[in-house]
């Protein structure tokens, strides 16, 4: 059945609001913020395209798996197509960027770091995105129960290297 | 710290770096206009380049290219949903084939009721193929149809398939294989497959990739069909099975490429099954089958292109009596999967691994080859597809702790000595038939404009201060003047439009840069995956395809082009709805005479295994495979691996050559290898949020970059941030946005 184009553009508008911002957040925590605004521009863009192509129900998770390729497969330079890349840092990005970072340099974030990069979307997606593990495999394509179980070692994992960090806090304490 | 608080903390650890976005705002909502106002077109592949090049007449087709009448785009959509439908059913129903000739194709209108029109077929004519192409020379086959405006008319149909078939499949089902349709007394084979919530299918597409076969005579396939493929491996080596329908005169079929260990040929009726075992893994390549007729001629077939994945829907609910299972039932009952995937992955005994090791070897070999027919395909999900689904899953999932603890298990007999290990993948270009003898004398850097003709557009002279470089708004390849930062002439346009362009890498003589195109499709369809490379020609401007892979590298002697290409394309593990485009070989291309030589992942195979990707961690890890392309000298290429199922990578990065050893961390892209500095040179991931890595340069500490390229020395390199170009200690502001340059 052939979607009008009313009904088509109606449909995206749809999914852009309730969509933009988780998109623009999940590429920020993967790339710079100002990247992310091209990420989501270009996912969206990709989206758009293939909107008949979304599996409804799991259009979050579907996006997700289109920002990540775009993050994974363009350079900072070939995603800057949009005109409105600057406007779009002014509106967004720049309270952003006004911000310090206090916690750059916090046992968690080294713990995070040190994770590897599935057992940190795994946290992330947990912790951060506050998607349950249901909703995880679905992003993954994987059974809920094999989410949960590689939720529960990478957040095991998240502890002990947070636990390391401490350790190793202290003897360095006690060695001065 | 539990679950709740760590959450939180995370969330804390967060906040200052959420971006609040108003999605209502007036940024917003013109972003939002700006995206609808493009255009929708999905196959962007079919517009490709590679369907112009003259590679696909040369060397695939040869021949006429047959224009079919314009079909009504309507008409063509019923046909092709008719035909995509008839396939699915053909492929879960052996002996639908012989029904399909047997009847004539319905003609079903657009509304789906049989309208009794004939149909409208085309002028279509049969000539012989070259040797090589998928049938054999000896029957008689139709070539690449194309429609209006260049396009296969009947991907149109294979897109309302693919829209209209996913939400009909029981969850994680998958079908591929190939059926056929009878259009004015041709069949026309269709590539079937689905996975997950996605299907896609189209003409046949032959294992090189292009576009052939699409019509074929209906008696070239009365006389034997690939239906399938299936395998799997297991500690004790891997098992393949090729089956489908064979006529009475064939007398034999045999595996020819890649030449297994064993196999049998089994003849049931008209159905044949070949069965054969391998020591290693499972082939990753399209396997070749020659077949014998009774009347001693024969017929090399290798139109199947179904990897290991390829037939996931088989499962046996009696395979499944092992120690994983135990675990996992008890583990189930008690809501204990954790602890249970805990046993598994880390705390087995050695007598619990051996017999888990032994009761996947039971298990591997009682499902080799058995394929649920899926009754829910057309129908509401029954119990029994359900519970064929859940097992399927039970059983991919118990095979993969199971191959996962293999693996692990021999880790633990060698050396943890992964610190000092030496990595260098190294494809050492040596004297071969197909590169020259001896290596070119003094190779000239600046070949520059004296040896061209007089008359002839200038080339970017390299020596003179000029620049090459792609916009990344509008598509044009410009020459640059590196003094002002000008664009002093437009050389071509590329297409942006849902495509991803490369790096560009300039020639040594500055007169064609190469770059590679990969289509946005290829994340969704394995039918456009694998990438394009392309040569343009700076004076004409002239694109050319020049073969299918990416990352294109030129050598330091600018004698040789090196890039990768890519034999398998499989369902992404970690990602619904999306393929993976494994690239697992390497081409070095003799620039002077075309003359080109491969390294197979067979060849490379040994060395890529030794760069194991997370040392230390059990099981998760998965296949490899190659990435970042960098010459070490003109006769020496490093070859960095990447594991295939995430963004997770290792690389030959960051660290000076003589201790280069693999990294897990985060995309790089390799700019280069420094002689003199004996170090690569890459530029690392760019990274918001807490992590603390920006997007820097070892050689120097740019703090950000878009794009970055070393002139022909080496020695010199060009950054580019924004329309900032930082060239020799000079800041020199650009007239556009790059996204790609070279000098």
């Amino acid at each position: 059945m052939t979607t009008t184009t009313t009904k088509r553009k109606s449909d995206f508008a749809e999914l852009y609001r309730s969509n933009l911002s988780a998109i623009v957040n999940y590429a920020a925590r993967r790339s710079t913020p100002s990247d992310a605004v091209d990420v989501a521009a270009e996912t969206f863009s990709i989206a758009w395209r293939r909107l008949d192509d979304i599996p409804p129900g799991n259009e979050r998770p579907w996006l997700y798996g289109v920002a990540r390729r775009v993050l994974a497969n363009q350079r900072r330079g070939s995603l800057r197509r949009t005109a409105l890349h600057y406007k779009l840092c002014a509106e967004w990005v720049e309270p952003v960027a006004q911000i310090a970072d206090p916690m750059a340099a916090s046992p968690l974030a080294g713990a995070l770091a040190a994770l590897s990069e599935d057992d940190r979307e795994l946290v992330l997606l947990a912790g951060v995105e506050e998607l349950q593990p249901s909703e995880i495999a679905l992003v993954l394509d994987i059974i809920p129960e094999v989410a949960r179980n590689r939720l529960s070692r990478a957040r095991a994992r998240l502890r002990t290297a947070l636990e390391a960090d401490a350790d190793d806090a202290n003897n360095e304490g006690g060695e001065s | 710290m539990n679950d709740e608080t760590l959450d939180q903390e995370l969330q804390l650890l967060f906040a200052a770096t959420t971006i609040v976005v108003d999605p209502d705002g007036d940024v917003s909502a013109a972003l939002l206009e700006e995206i609808i106002a493009e255009p929708t077109e999905v196959s962007a592949e079919l517009s490709s380049p590679i369907l112009d090049s003259p590679i696909l007449d040369s060397e695939v087709i040869d021949s006429e290219v047959i224009e079919l009448e314009a079909e009504p785009r309507s008409r063509a959509r019923s046909l092709l949903l008719t035909a995509a439908i008839v396939s699915v059913i053909c492929l879960l129903s052996f002996g639908a084939w012989n029904a399909l000739q047997s009847n004539a194709s319905p003609v079903i209108s657009d509304d789906g009721v049989d309208d009794g029109q004939p149909q409208q077929g085309g002028a279509v004519e049969s000539f012989v193929p070259p040797a090589g192409s998928i049938l054999g020379s000896d029957v008689p086959l139709l070539t690449v149809v194309r429609g209006d405006e260049g396009r296969l008319p009947e991907i149109e149909k294979c897109i309302d398939f693919e829209r209209s078939i996913p939400n009909r499949l029981p969850s994680g089902s998958f079908v591929r294989g190939y059926a056929f349709e009878q259009v004015d007394g041709f069949a026309v084979p269709v590539y079937v497959d689905t996975g997950g919530s996605t299907a896609s299918c189209g003409p046949d597409v032959a294992g090189d990739g292009s576009w052939s076969a699409a019509l074929a005579p209906l008696d070239a396939f009365e006389r034997v069909r690939v239906d399938s493929q299936s395998g799997i491996s297991g500690p004790d080596g891997a098992t393949l099975e090729v089956e489908g329908f064979l006529s009475a005169e064939v007398t034999d079929i045999e595996i020819i490429e890649p030449v297994p260990a064993t196999q049998t040929f089994v003849r049931v009726g008209d159905r044949f099954v070949v069965v054969a075992k391998n020591d290693g893994a499972l082939p990753g390549i399209v396997p070749t089958i020659e077949v014998t007729f009774a009347d001693g001629a024969t017929l090399v077939l290798d139109e199947v292109d179904f990897s290991e994945q390829a037939v996931q829907v088989r499962c046996d609910l009696d395979c499944l009596p092992t120690k994983l299972r135990e675990l996992s039932a008890e583990a189930a009952d008690a809501d204990l999967s954790a602890q249970a995937e805990a046993l598994v992955d880390g705390e087995l005994s050695q007598d619990e691994y051996d017999m888990a090791v032994a009761s996947f070897t039971e298990c591997a070999a009682s499902i080799s080859s058995v394929q649920i027919v899926l009754p829910g395909v057309f129908m509401e999900e029954t119990p029994e597809a359900k519970a064929a689904t859940i097992c399927h899953y039970n059983h991919l999932h118990f095979v993969e702790r199971a191959r996962a603890w293999h693996n692990h298990a021999v880790l633990l007999d060698q050396d943890d000595n992964f610190e000092d290990q030496v990595v260098e993948e190294v494809a050492e270009v040596t004297s071969t038939t197909l590169l020259p003898e001896a290596t070119p004398e003094a190779v000239e850097l600046w070949p520059l404009q004296e040896n061209l003709p007089a008359g002839t557009p200038s080339g970017v002279n390299r020596a003179g201060g000029r620049g090459v470089g792609l916009t990344n708004s509008t598509g044009e390849l410009v020459e640059i003047d590196l003094a002002t930062g000008d664009v002093v002439r437009t050389i071509a346009t590329l297409d942006l439009e849902a495509r991803m362009l490369g790096d560009l890498q300039l020639s040594h003589d500055g007169t064609a840069v190469f770059l590679s195109e990969i289509v946005e499709d290829s994340w969704f369809s394995c039918e456009s995956s694998g990438g394009t490379i392309l040569r343009i020609d700076l004076l004409n401007g002239q694109i050319e395809v020049i073969g299918k892979g990416s990352s294109p590298q030129v050598s330091p002697d600018g004698t040789k082009l090196a890039y990768l290409s890519a034999s398998k394309c499989i369902p992404d593990p970690n990602a619904a709805d999306f393929v993976l485009t494994v690239y697992d070989s390497v081409t070095v291309r003799d620039l002077a005479n075309d003359e080109e030589r491969t390294w197979t992942d067979a060849s490379l195979r040994a060395s890529i295994d030794n760069a194991e990707l997370n040392p230390g961690e059990s099981g998760d890890f998965g296949e490899a495979q190659l990435r970042a392309l960098s010459w070490l000298d003109s006769d020496v290429l490093a070859i960095g691996a990447q594991r295939l199922d995430a963004n997770e990578m290792a690389e030959l990065a960051t660290e000076p050559r003589k201790s280069a050893r693999p990294e897990t961390g985060s995309l790089h892209d390799v700019l280069g290898y420094s002689a003199e500095l004996d170090a690569f040179i890459v530029r690392e991931p760019v990274s918001g949020g807490v992590f603390s890595t920006a997007s820097t340069f070892e050689f120097e500490q740019y703090g950000t970059a878009d794009v970055a390229a070393f002139d022909a020395t080496y020695e010199n390199l060009a950054v580019v941030d924004g329309t900032t170009l930082h060239i020799d200690g000079r800041l020199v502001e650009l007239s556009t946005n790059l996204q790609s340059f070279d000098w």
